[in-house]
């Protein structure tokens, strides 16, 4: 493989990976703060994907403007889900937790079959196709402008988290729930605003993944396993970790598969998971579960 | 005026019962000691105080409202908080920041930036350590974070158990110093020491407990001088 090619898969990989760790933090945050593992994290990110292709195709609606719109419907479902399934396993098993979210994102899945059938989805921009070369590297625009609106949105999560009184007491949540309680916290209601508040956030990648990918119904399954990984290589409910390891395994996953031209090529991303997880247990930063 | 008041208490772990029959008041004003041996049921006590376990029977009511009946998060909210045992501070929030969630009762940010003036009054040592991570201090500053978070909350009554647990003695006489003045000052207080000597010397009543019942209570001065306090705790 010549440099140029490595140069164009580790700059492909990296905007996708912006992406990732957009996704990956919502997750994390979800665990760092409810310690529940959320199987159907990307049949949730899936779910916002088909209500961004279905306002493009039935209004015309630009993916990045669709993000406003289907923010409050993903809320809503993050409301749902919350009450029906998530409060009831807070604090139970993972086994049964992963039981619970699997199950969901079985739901979702099947929903998404019934309802658009298997059919590769797409919406159209005026930037399909867009492009411009830097040294040599094709750069696409949509795969640009979804690695900035991340970046920027993870940034923002990042000052929300480390600044806010919201969320200095979502930190102490996560800490030490018990002693949040201690100090007047309504644990459970911040869980549970938490909880809402990452899934109607998975409106932004939605947005800027279907600017530029197709979508079908097993989209939700492998985004969920991509930002599970990252979630656990960048060490449980680490939120550094998690934008680091997004980043990581956007490039491993292009240079993977820019190596290895073939079918298998993403399997070699689980190995490489698996090496670096033997490598580092407690993540990335070596810390483990603290938001 | 009776500020809290357990009656009749009984809690514990699903099917262990650790108290039975607890009964005890502090009045507004008032510093009070529950005294007793390790694993009589105090942390328990303070617990089911704080809303954290239900008891099976009995009541608790503070200020003349039911706290058995209020969720737990709402407690600070009336005014009683508690130092859990271990001091629980959040390791890697800043000082400043653990102290600002212990004013999570208070109306708004004003009030919290004033009440936190008074940490720094209360605790001096604390102002030059106040945008570390509480993790990173020693245990008898992690204790004074701990005891300092409570107190930002203004609370009418505040819980401490076992404040002096894996301090050195001279931190302990630090602490019960700053203790002191905050009972002075009018801070009511609930107890909870294995230090039987210290904490009488800083209450004026105690109750002793063992075995998931009070055994024993009386003023600090009956209580120093009871044969059963003398023997088993003061070891004379
Ligand atoms: N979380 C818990 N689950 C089950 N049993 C407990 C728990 N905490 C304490 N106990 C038991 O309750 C009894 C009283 O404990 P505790 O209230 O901590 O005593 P103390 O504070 O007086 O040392 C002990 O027998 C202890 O083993
Ligand atoms: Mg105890």
């Amino acid at each position: 493989m010549s440099f140029a090619t490595l140069l164009q898969a580790v700059v492909s990989g990296l905007l996708l990976g912006g992406i990732y760790a957009l996704v990956a933090m919502s997750l994390a945050l979800v665990f760092g703060v409810m310690r529940v593992l959320n199987f159907a994290h990307g049949d949730l990110l899936m779910a916002g994907m088909y209500g961004i292709v279905v306002l493009n195709q039935a209004f015309g609606i630009n993916p990045y403007a669709a993000i406003v719109l289907v923010a409050p419907v993903l809320a809503l479902i993050g409301i749902a889900v919350y009450f029906v399934l998530i409060r009831r396993v807070l604090g139970a098993g993972p086994l049964m937790q992963a039981q619970v979210t699997l199950g969901l994102s079985f739901a979702i899945q099947s929903t998404a079959l019934l309802v658009f059938g298997a059919d590769l989805l797409n919406v159209r921009t005026s930037l399909d196709g867009a492009a411009f070369r830097v040294a040599g590297v094709v750069i696409g625009t949509p795969e640009l402008i979804g690695f900035l609106i991340s970046i920027v949105v993870c940034a923002a999560l990042t000052w929300f988290i480390l600044s806010t009184e919201f969320g200095r007491r979502l930190r102490a949540v996560a800490q030490d729930p018990t002693m949040a309680i201690l100090c007047g916290i309504p644990v459970r209601s911040v869980q549970m605003m938490v909880f809402v508040g990452c899934t109607a956030l998975l409106a932004v990648p939605a947005g800027c993944l279907m600017a530029f990918s197709q979508l079908t119904p097993t989209a939700g399954i492998q985004y969920s396993l991509l930002s599970l990984m990252v979630v656990v290589l960048g060490g449980l409910g680490d939120l550094r970790g998690a934008f680091v390891g997004g980043l990581l395994i956007g490039i491993v996953e292009a240079v993977t598969s820019a190596l290895f031209n073939n079918p298998a090529a993403p399997g070699i991303i689980y190995l490489v998971f698996g090496l670096a997880l033997l490598a580092r247990p407690r993540g990335l930063f070596g810390r483990g579960s603290e938001a | 005026m009776t500020l809290l008041s357990v009656e009749g208490v009984r809690s514990g772990y699903g099917t262990l019962q650790v108290l039975s029959d607890v009964s005890l008041e502090v009045a507004a004003g008032e510093a009070v000691a529950i005294l007793g041996p390790n694993g009589a049921g105090k942390s328990t006590l303070l617990r089911t105080i704080s809303g954290l376990i239900a008891p099976t029977a009995g009541a608790i009511s503070f200020d003349g409202r039911d706290l058995v009946a209020m969720p737990a998060h709402r407690i600070p909210h009336a005014g009683l908080v508690q130092v859990p045992e271990a001091r629980h501070i959040f390791p890697s929030l800043t000082v400043r920041e653990n102290l600002l969630v212990g004013g999570t009762p208070l109306p708004g940010r004003a009030a919290r930036e004033a009440a936190l003036e008074d940490i720094w009054q209360i605790f001096p040592m604390l102002v030059t350590k106040r945008d570390a991570q509480a993790g990173t201090l020693s245990g008898g500053q992690q204790q004074m974070v701990a005891i300092g978070r409570a107190l930002m909350s203004k609370p009418r009554l505040v819980m401490l158990d076992e404040p002096s647990l894996g301090l050195a003695p001279m931190v302990v006489r630090e602490l019960y110093e700053v203790l002191r003045g905050l009972v002075r000052s009018g801070l009511t207080l609930l107890l909870v020491e294995q230090d039987v000597p210290v904490a009488l010397g800083l209450v004026s009543r105690a109750y002793v407990i063992e075995n998931g019942a009070i055994v024993l209570s009386g003023t600090a001065d009956e209580l120093r001088e009871s044969d059963h306090v003398r023997h088993a705790y003061l070891g004379i």
